[in-house]
Protein backbone atom coordinates (compact mmCIF):
# COMPACT_ATOMS: atom_id res chain seq x y z
CA UNK A 1 0.00 0.00 0.00
CA UNK A 2 2.91 2.31 0.92
CA UNK A 3 4.67 1.41 -2.24
CA UNK A 4 1.67 2.73 -4.26
CA UNK A 5 1.26 6.17 -2.28
CA UNK A 6 5.26 6.75 -3.56
CA UNK A 7 4.34 5.80 -6.81
CA UNK A 8 1.39 7.97 -6.87
CA UNK A 9 3.15 10.68 -5.54
CA UNK A 10 6.41 10.28 -7.71
CA UNK A 11 4.07 10.07 -10.90
CA UNK A 12 2.64 13.60 -9.31
CA UNK A 13 6.47 14.91 -9.03
CA UNK A 14 7.65 13.89 -12.17
CA UNK A 15 4.49 15.63 -14.04
CA UNK A 16 5.21 18.45 -12.07
CA UNK A 17 8.91 18.40 -13.15
CA UNK A 18 8.13 17.83 -16.34
CA UNK A 19 6.14 21.35 -16.81
CA UNK A 20 8.59 23.48 -14.79
CA UNK A 21 10.47 25.73 -16.53
CA UNK A 22 14.00 25.54 -16.81
CA UNK A 23 14.62 28.75 -15.25
CA UNK A 24 11.16 30.54 -14.11
CA UNK A 25 11.77 34.05 -13.42
CA UNK A 26 10.81 36.67 -10.63
CA UNK A 27 10.29 39.85 -12.29
CA UNK A 28 8.88 43.28 -10.12
CA UNK A 29 6.79 45.73 -11.70
CA UNK A 30 6.39 48.97 -9.93
CA UNK A 31 3.54 50.99 -10.51
CA UNK A 32 3.65 54.59 -9.82
CA UNK A 33 2.34 58.10 -11.33
CA UNK A 34 -0.17 56.34 -12.56
CA UNK A 35 1.54 54.31 -14.67
CA UNK A 36 2.81 50.19 -14.52
CA UNK A 37 6.78 49.77 -14.77
CA UNK A 38 8.39 48.86 -17.26
CA UNK A 39 7.59 45.66 -19.28
CA UNK A 40 10.27 42.72 -18.72
CA UNK A 41 11.61 41.83 -22.51
CA UNK A 42 11.79 38.23 -22.06
CA UNK A 43 8.87 36.60 -20.42
CA UNK A 44 8.22 33.04 -19.86
CA UNK A 45 5.36 30.67 -19.24
CA UNK A 46 6.12 29.45 -15.59
CA UNK A 47 7.49 33.37 -14.51
CA UNK A 48 6.34 35.21 -11.67
CA UNK A 49 5.29 39.19 -11.76
CA UNK A 50 5.33 40.73 -8.53
CA UNK A 51 3.36 44.21 -8.53
CA UNK A 52 4.27 46.57 -6.09
CA UNK A 53 2.04 49.46 -5.82
CA UNK A 54 4.13 52.51 -5.08
CA UNK A 55 0.98 54.99 -5.84
CA UNK A 56 -0.77 56.87 -3.44
CA UNK A 57 -3.65 55.25 -5.44
CA UNK A 58 -5.28 52.51 -5.27
CA UNK A 59 -4.70 50.21 -9.25
CA UNK A 60 -5.62 46.60 -10.11
CA UNK A 61 -3.83 45.10 -12.56
CA UNK A 62 -6.30 43.00 -14.61
CA UNK A 63 -6.02 40.60 -17.95
CA UNK A 64 -8.42 41.55 -20.43
CA UNK A 65 -8.67 37.77 -20.88
CA UNK A 66 -9.85 37.63 -17.44
CA UNK A 67 -6.72 35.68 -16.77
CA UNK A 68 -5.93 37.43 -13.36
CA UNK A 69 -6.96 40.52 -11.40
CA UNK A 70 -5.49 41.93 -8.58
CA UNK A 71 -6.50 44.61 -6.81
CA UNK A 72 -3.79 46.36 -4.75
CA UNK A 73 -4.34 49.43 -2.37
CA UNK A 74 -1.73 51.89 -2.27
CA UNK A 75 1.72 50.35 -0.82
CA UNK A 76 0.38 47.05 -1.47
CA UNK A 77 2.11 44.06 -3.54
CA UNK A 78 1.41 40.69 -5.50
CA UNK A 79 2.30 37.97 -7.40
CA UNK A 80 1.06 36.09 -10.06
CA UNK A 81 2.67 33.03 -12.24
CA UNK A 82 1.91 33.72 -15.93
CA UNK A 83 0.30 30.21 -17.38
CA UNK A 84 -0.15 30.46 -20.45
CA UNK A 85 2.18 31.92 -23.61
CA UNK A 86 1.02 34.80 -25.70
CA UNK A 87 0.02 38.33 -25.44
CA UNK A 88 -1.92 39.49 -22.45
CA UNK A 89 -3.18 43.15 -22.39
CA UNK A 90 -3.43 44.74 -18.96
CA UNK A 91 -5.26 47.23 -17.89
CA UNK A 92 -6.14 49.22 -14.39
CA UNK A 93 -10.01 49.05 -13.56
CA UNK A 94 -9.96 52.31 -11.84
CA UNK A 95 -7.94 54.15 -14.85
CA UNK A 96 -8.77 52.98 -17.70
CA UNK A 97 -6.24 54.92 -19.37
CA UNK A 98 -3.21 52.77 -17.74
CA UNK A 99 -2.46 50.07 -19.68
CA UNK A 100 0.66 47.59 -20.43
CA UNK A 101 1.36 44.93 -22.62
CA UNK A 102 3.09 41.87 -21.82
CA UNK A 103 4.42 39.02 -24.71
CA UNK A 104 4.67 35.46 -22.63
CA UNK A 105 6.66 33.00 -24.52
CA UNK A 106 6.34 29.00 -24.65
CA UNK A 107 7.93 27.42 -21.65
CA UNK A 108 11.38 26.26 -22.22
CA UNK A 109 11.94 22.29 -21.41
CA UNK A 110 14.61 20.72 -19.07
CA UNK A 111 16.81 19.34 -21.86
CA UNK A 112 17.75 16.02 -20.19
CA UNK B 1 -19.22 79.11 -20.02
CA UNK B 2 -17.64 77.40 -16.89
CA UNK B 3 -14.50 76.54 -18.63
CA UNK B 4 -13.93 80.28 -19.73
CA UNK B 5 -14.68 81.79 -16.16
CA UNK B 6 -12.47 79.21 -14.71
CA UNK B 7 -9.46 79.91 -17.17
CA UNK B 8 -10.23 83.70 -16.34
CA UNK B 9 -9.94 82.34 -12.79
CA UNK B 10 -7.32 80.40 -12.09
CA UNK B 11 -4.62 81.20 -14.87
CA UNK B 12 -4.63 84.80 -14.21
CA UNK B 13 -3.90 85.00 -10.47
CA UNK B 14 -2.45 88.62 -10.45
CA UNK B 15 -6.33 89.28 -10.25
CA UNK B 16 -7.47 86.60 -8.36
CA UNK B 17 -4.90 85.89 -6.22
CA UNK B 18 -3.81 88.67 -2.94
CA UNK B 19 -4.24 91.48 -5.11
CA UNK B 20 -1.53 90.89 -7.63
CA UNK B 21 0.76 88.93 -5.82
CA UNK B 22 1.28 85.40 -6.98
CA UNK B 23 0.25 83.11 -4.68
CA UNK B 24 1.98 82.26 -1.66
CA UNK B 25 2.09 77.91 -0.83
CA UNK B 26 -0.83 78.42 1.92
CA UNK B 27 -3.03 79.80 -1.17
CA UNK B 28 -1.65 77.13 -3.56
CA UNK B 29 -2.57 74.53 -1.03
CA UNK B 30 -5.99 76.02 -0.01
CA UNK B 31 -6.59 76.11 -4.06
CA UNK B 32 -5.80 72.58 -4.59
CA UNK B 33 -7.44 71.12 -1.66
CA UNK B 34 -10.37 73.48 -2.21
CA UNK B 35 -10.48 71.98 -6.02
CA UNK B 36 -10.26 68.13 -5.02
CA UNK B 37 -13.06 68.61 -2.89
CA UNK B 38 -15.23 70.20 -5.32
CA UNK B 39 -14.97 67.27 -7.56
CA UNK B 40 -15.39 64.80 -4.83
CA UNK B 41 -19.14 66.72 -4.17
CA UNK B 42 -19.54 66.20 -7.99
CA UNK B 43 -18.80 63.01 -8.29
CA UNK B 44 -21.37 62.14 -4.93
CA UNK B 45 -23.94 63.93 -6.29
CA UNK B 46 -23.05 62.28 -9.74
CA UNK B 47 -23.45 58.94 -7.77
CA UNK B 48 -26.47 59.73 -6.19
CA UNK B 49 -28.08 60.34 -9.46
CA UNK B 50 -26.69 58.30 -12.01
CA UNK B 51 -28.06 55.01 -13.46
CA UNK B 52 -25.08 54.15 -15.76
CA UNK B 53 -22.63 51.23 -14.57
CA UNK B 54 -19.46 53.33 -16.52
CA UNK B 55 -20.01 56.60 -14.88
CA UNK B 56 -20.56 55.48 -11.28
CA UNK B 57 -16.67 53.54 -11.71
CA UNK B 58 -15.85 56.65 -12.64
CA UNK B 59 -17.51 58.74 -10.38
CA UNK B 60 -15.96 56.19 -7.61
CA UNK B 61 -12.07 56.83 -8.91
CA UNK B 62 -12.93 60.31 -8.40
CA UNK B 63 -13.87 60.13 -4.65
CA UNK B 64 -11.45 57.97 -4.00
CA UNK B 65 -8.34 59.33 -5.70
CA UNK B 66 -9.32 63.02 -4.84
CA UNK B 67 -9.49 61.99 -1.28
CA UNK B 68 -5.71 60.41 -1.48
CA UNK B 69 -4.32 63.53 -2.48
CA UNK B 70 -6.41 65.48 -0.16
CA UNK B 71 -5.40 63.65 2.66
CA UNK B 72 -2.06 63.73 1.64
CA UNK B 73 -2.12 67.42 1.20
CA UNK B 74 -3.19 67.59 4.67
CA UNK B 75 -0.39 65.24 5.90
CA UNK B 76 2.01 67.86 4.41
CA UNK B 77 0.32 71.37 5.78
CA UNK B 78 0.38 69.42 8.80
CA UNK B 79 3.79 68.56 9.00
CA UNK B 80 4.72 72.16 7.64
CA UNK B 81 2.64 73.70 10.02
CA UNK B 82 1.23 75.77 7.14
CA UNK B 83 -2.32 76.91 7.79
CA UNK B 84 -4.27 76.80 3.86
CA UNK B 85 -4.98 80.23 3.42
CA UNK B 86 -8.60 80.88 1.89
CA UNK B 87 -8.39 83.23 -1.38
CA UNK B 88 -10.40 84.97 -4.14
CA UNK B 89 -9.53 82.18 -6.23
CA UNK B 90 -10.89 79.06 -3.93
CA UNK B 91 -14.11 81.18 -3.14
CA UNK B 92 -14.39 81.71 -7.19
CA UNK B 93 -13.75 78.06 -7.87
CA UNK B 94 -16.53 76.80 -5.05
CA UNK B 95 -18.89 79.50 -6.33
CA UNK B 96 -18.67 78.48 -9.75
CA UNK B 97 -18.86 74.67 -8.86
CA UNK B 98 -21.92 75.31 -6.62
CA UNK B 99 -23.99 76.74 -9.35
CA UNK B 100 -22.87 73.94 -11.76
CA UNK B 101 -23.96 71.53 -9.20
CA UNK B 102 -27.65 73.09 -8.63
CA UNK B 103 -27.44 73.17 -12.75
CA UNK B 104 -27.12 69.63 -13.20
CA UNK B 105 -29.45 68.95 -10.11
CA UNK B 106 -32.28 69.83 -12.65
CA UNK B 107 -30.94 67.12 -15.27
CA UNK B 108 -31.68 63.77 -14.95
CA UNK B 109 -31.20 60.07 -17.06
CA UNK B 110 -28.44 60.26 -20.06
CA UNK B 111 -28.28 64.09 -20.10
CA UNK B 112 -27.69 64.47 -16.73
CA UNK B 113 -24.62 61.93 -17.27
CA UNK B 114 -23.70 63.62 -20.50
CA UNK B 115 -23.28 66.80 -18.77
CA UNK B 116 -21.37 65.87 -15.64
CA UNK B 117 -18.94 63.87 -17.65
CA UNK B 118 -18.44 66.97 -20.10
CA UNK B 119 -18.27 69.17 -16.98
CA UNK B 120 -15.43 66.08 -15.61
CA UNK B 121 -13.92 66.83 -18.64
CA UNK B 122 -14.04 70.78 -18.41
CA UNK B 123 -12.83 71.00 -15.13
CA UNK B 124 -9.71 68.52 -15.02
CA UNK B 125 -8.21 70.70 -18.12
CA UNK B 126 -8.81 74.04 -16.30
CA UNK B 127 -7.38 72.82 -13.04
CA UNK B 128 -4.25 70.79 -15.23
CA UNK B 129 -4.06 74.29 -16.93
CA UNK B 130 -3.93 76.23 -13.35
CA UNK B 131 -1.40 73.42 -12.38
CA UNK B 132 0.97 73.56 -15.11
CA UNK B 133 1.21 77.32 -15.17
CA UNK B 134 0.81 78.84 -11.83
CA UNK B 135 0.65 76.55 -9.23
CA UNK B 136 3.31 74.49 -9.58
CA UNK B 137 5.97 76.83 -10.89
CA UNK B 138 4.82 79.50 -8.04
CA UNK B 139 5.24 77.01 -5.36
CA UNK B 140 8.01 77.40 -2.82
CA UNK B 141 8.09 73.89 -0.11
CA UNK B 142 9.56 71.13 -2.73
CA UNK B 143 7.10 68.72 -0.96
CA UNK B 144 4.14 70.86 -1.51
CA UNK B 145 5.73 71.64 -5.37
CA UNK B 146 6.16 67.12 -5.65
CA UNK B 147 2.74 66.77 -4.65
CA UNK B 148 1.29 68.85 -6.73
CA UNK B 149 3.52 66.99 -9.66
CA UNK B 150 1.71 64.22 -8.59
CA UNK B 151 -1.71 65.53 -8.85
CA UNK B 152 -0.88 66.87 -11.50
CA UNK B 153 -0.01 63.14 -13.43
CA UNK B 154 -3.04 61.83 -11.60
CA UNK B 155 -5.63 64.54 -12.74
CA UNK B 156 -4.17 64.30 -16.56
CA UNK B 157 -5.61 60.58 -16.41
CA UNK B 158 -8.84 61.76 -15.07
CA UNK B 159 -8.90 64.01 -17.79
CA UNK B 160 -7.93 61.72 -20.39
CA UNK B 161 -10.70 59.23 -18.63
CA UNK B 162 -13.38 61.45 -18.95
CA UNK B 163 -12.86 62.32 -22.20
CA UNK B 164 -13.03 58.50 -22.98
CA UNK B 165 -16.37 58.40 -21.21
CA UNK B 166 -17.57 61.52 -22.90
CA UNK B 167 -16.99 60.00 -26.20
CA UNK B 168 -18.74 56.38 -25.81
CA UNK B 169 -22.12 58.50 -23.96
CA UNK B 170 -22.07 61.02 -27.36
CA UNK B 171 -24.38 63.94 -27.97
Amino acid sequence: MARVVTAAIGAVLAAALASTPAHAVRYIIPIRNMAYGPAPALLRVGDTLLWRNEDMFRHTVTARSGEFDLDLMPGKEKEVQLGKSGKLNIYCRYHPTMTLSLYVKPVTRRTP
Amino acid sequence: MFVKLLFALLLVPTAAVAAGDKPNDAQIAHIAYTAGNLDIAAAKQALAKTQDGKVKEFAEEMVRDHQAVNDKALALVKKLTVTPEDNPTSQALTKTADAKRAELDKLSGSEFDRAYVENEVAFHRTVNGALRKTLIPNAQNPELKALLRQGLTLFTAHQRHAEMLAKSLGK
